[in-house]
């Protein structure tokens, strides 16, 4: 695990630097329990960049760690912290999400097969918007559909808005898609989780390794993987190991990187008023 | 007089002695009314369904214990009453211990036990003989369906008593690991150690309770004072405000791919290649549940015309 992350160092550190990171830490192995850790454990090195970042439900602030270099990341993975999940936004402006998230979580029976369908429309509701949207694999069950925007702009206007795309793909096709939490709603059909886009949530990384029976990455993929998958009805085309990763890294590079270039603005929605 | 909030009795052996709890905290707590902050009307909470937004009363609502995420064990109100520690009114002393032996962090709220009518003089041995003993008492008794721990000891002549906390409720140090327990393993120097000390020295004194008051309630009460006085009181609007309507964002996104696609509203992502796909990828859900294909090519109808 040390050494995926050292050899996958220059894609990931880009994604992971100057955010403040929450680890998942499994000090007893995957098969054991794990915990969040928010808060940058005393004991780090004094080279590990931290970034005090206010708690409300603490009542006071946490010091993040922040993954600024290969080092950090090194220190990070051998405290067993398999999985990164590091924030939509900088510390610096903790407010300013760089991104719009969605994760596609299938609910049983539906599969990842079902969310590459889900993910497609996400990819075409945002062409329509005249938005590039870049998939990845959660490396679990699922897929994430990010929209880099890299402009200023907040999680009051990135929630509100990925809400209202989550609702409008549900009520588009109610058979498949939910936008509410309830596990109860999702048997079968596909959440549309768009409550990641808060200043207090996280994503998994992409090319964090996940804490499954197999070192399967959340990993970037072209939205042509995503129709090859859906076509064939394979999951496996969508299921990536440590080792493919690297390999796919090497050979195509960072698939992610337009997430931290490119630069794109919400568009401005006239907030109509319900007539009901 | 002070109301008391339960009565029952310490028993021990064969003695049994009435007694009255009274709580030995008057809370001095500023408390603020929630209101809006546009014409002072007052905050009302209402009890929402997430699912459907819409109101539940109180009779609708059974408990549920999350067991993993979002999955719940429900729980009612009688299967609740059933294991319910019974309504005893017994103080029951179990152990006389020493007051040194019990730390501090064990405690949790006090209270006075005042003895109850015809019980003063069985009362009054009870105080005297603890008294005399320097033992404090440790009991069980349950108040307001719960079951309590409690530490009795007399004080200037009367019984107090306060709730404890069972072991099982205190965080041990090593639980909370590194944030607590210091992990820096350099050696103090005897210099430091002493200076640390002499320190300590010089702030010693005894302890005078009435020597420390809450400052933040006492400037917020005069804030309150001050405000009240030069009239910046907001009064709340008795009539009731019109509802307006919340921007509907969804509506507007809606209308706004409509613009672009071309398409009526409601027909949602329904176009083109789109559909194909989808239809490839549920075959197998459409095969399984006929309400869903139907309600499916309802919605496409709708969407066609």
């Amino acid at each position: 695990m040390i050494d995926y992350y050292a050899r996958v160092a220059d894609v990931i550190l880009p994604h992971l630097k100057g955010r403040p990171l929450t680890l998942k830490r499994y000090p007893n192995g995957v098969d054991e329990g794990h915990f969040y850790e928010k808060r940058c454990p005393k004991h780090r090195p004094d080279w590990v960049n931290t970034a005090p970042i206010w708690s409300g439900r603490n009542e006071g602030e946490i010091d993040y760690c922040v993954c600024d270099d290969r080092a950090t990341l090194i220190w990070v993975a051998q405290l067993a912290s398999l999985e990164l999940h590091p924030s939509l936004s900088h510390a610096k402006e903790i407010e300013r999400p760089t991104v719009l998230a969605f994760d596609l979580d299938p609910g049983p029976p539906a599969d990842i097969i079902q969310c590459c369908t889900v993910s497609l429309r996400l990819r075409d509701l945002f062409g329509d918007l005249g938005l590039e949207s870049f998939p990845k694999t959660s490396g679990s069950k699922g897929l994430q559909v990010y929209v880099p925007l890299n402009v200023k702009v907040s999680y009051d206007d990135t929630k509100p808005f990925a809400h209202a795309v989550a609702q409008v793909l549900e009520r588009s096709d109610p058979d498949l898609i939910v936008s509410r939490m309830a596990k109860n709603l999702r048997k079968g059909k596909v959440l549309v989780d768009w409550s990641q886009n808060d200043q207090h949530k996280t994503t998994v990384s992409v090319y964090s390794l996940r804490a499954k029976e197999h070192p399967t990455v959340s990993t970037p993929v072209e939205w042509k993987e995503v129709e090859r998958a859906l076509k064939r009805e394979d999951p496996d085309v969508l299921r990536f190991e440590a080792g493919d990763v690297l390999k796919r890294v090497d050979k195509q590079g960072d698939l992610f990187e337009p997430i931290l270039k490119t630069r794109q603005k919400l568009p401005a929605l006239k907030a109509a008023t319900e007539s009901a | 007089m002070p109301r008391a909030i339960w009565s029952g009795s310490i028993s021990f052996g064969l003695l049994n002695v009435p007694v009255k709890l009274y709580s030995a905290v008057s809370r001095k707590n500023v408390s603020f009314r929630e209101l809006r902050e546009s014409d002072g009307s007052r905050i009302r909470h209402k009890r929402v369904a997430e699912a459907d937004g819409k109101e539940v009363p109180y009779e609708d609502i059974v408990k549920g214990y999350e067991i993993s995420p979002e999955q719940y064990v429900v729980v009612t109100r009688d299967e609740l009453e059933e294991i319910d520690p019974k309504r005893t009114r017994a103080i029951e002393i179990q152990d006389f211990v020493d007051l040194d032996d019990i730390d501090p962090i064990y405690f949790d709220h006090p209270y006075y036990l005042g003895p109850d009518k015809g019980a003063e003089k069985a009362y009054s041995l009870l105080v005297k003989a603890m008294g005399d003993a320097k033992k404090v008492a440790i009991a069980r008794f349950v108040l307001r369906n719960r079951e309590n721990l409690a530490a009795i000891r007399p004080a200037e002549g009367v019984l107090t008593m306060a709730t404890m906390r069972f072991a099982d409720e205190v965080v041990a140090p090593d639980e909370l690991g590194e944030d607590v327990i210091p992990q820096d393993g350099r050696k103090l120097e005897k210099r430091e150690i002493d200076m640390a000390k002499q320190l300590i020295d010089s702030l010693t004194s005894d302890f005078d309770p009435g020597k420390y008051r809450d400052e933040y309630r006492e400037e917020l009460l005069a804030l309150i004072d001050r405000k009240a006085q030069g009239k910046a009181v907001v009064e709340p609007v008795s009539e009731e405000p019109k509802p307006t309507k919340a921007p509907d964002l969804m509506a507007a996104l809606e209308e706004s791919l409509a613009n672009v696609r071309g398409e009526p509203l409601a027909a949602g992502g329904d176009g083109g290649t789109k559909t194909k796909k989808r239809s490839t990828s549920s075959k197998s859900r459409s095969r399984s549940k006929t309400s869903q294909s139907k309600s499916r090519s309802r919605s496409k109808a709708k969407a066609g015309k």
